[in-house]
């Protein structure tokens, strides 16, 4: 259950970093565009558990 | 500011400014927005080096664990995050209470609140460093 409960926890920790990286491209004035946006937030939110997975993997020894 | 039509002799001479300056209708105005963009850009690089340390920490015994954070870099570093961590935390909770919370008294208590809170939470984080750093 506490691993469960990491495992938000990293996920809404890249979620929110990945996020965080797209609203300051557009404080930069970078990808404001509707459909850039709306294609941004996908690929945030698909990144988002790619990231954390790929976390997981290396946590949980894959790489070794 | 309205125009034609005015008759009192300093009004002219008043700008827009007077009302931004000090607690104007802006109260901090643009600081607060910065200092979120800031520390955001320091957290990044920060977050990414606190996860790869953490999965560099997965197996290994309680000493060398410790030992670990209580090399200098990873130490400073570690406070660094910490620090900037709860400082956006705290500049993050407090834009949603300020942007939802609709009643003036609330608002301000709230503040305080989270005020003490993330202070409290980013002094005891250091403390906890400091003492796996120096009570090896």
């Amino acid at each position: 259950l506490g691993k469960l409960f990491l495992f938000g926890f990293s996920l809404a920790l890249v979620y929110h970093m990945l996020n965080g990286i797209r609203h300051l491209l557009w404080d930069a004035g970078w990808g404001f565009e509707i459909r850039k946006a709306y294609l941004s937030g996908y690929t945030v939110f698909i990144v988002g558990f790619v990231l954390t997975g790929l976390i997981w993997w290396l946590a949980l020894g894959g790489a070794a | 500011m309205s125009g034609g039509g005015e008759t009192s002799r300093a009004a002219p001479y008043r700008t827009p400014l007077k009302r931004a300056r000090g607690l104007g209708s802006g109260k901090t105005g643009t600081d607060h927005f910065w200092k979120q963009r800031v520390t955001a850009m320091i957290l990044a690089p920060l977050a990414i080096w606190f996860v790869y340390t953490l999965i560099s920490l997965v197996g290994v015994d309680l000493a060398t664990a410790r030992g670990i954070i209580a090399k200098p870099w990873n130490a400073i570093i570690f406070s660094v995050f910490l620090v900037t961590m709860f400082w956006h935390a705290k500049l993050g909770v407090q834009m949603v209470v300020e942007d939802y919370v609709h009643s003036r008294w609330m608002e301000i208590a709230l503040a305080l609140v989270i005020n003490f809170l993330f202070g409290l939470g980013a002094i005891a984080s250091l403390y906890a460093v400091a003492r796996i750093a120096f009570m090896v």
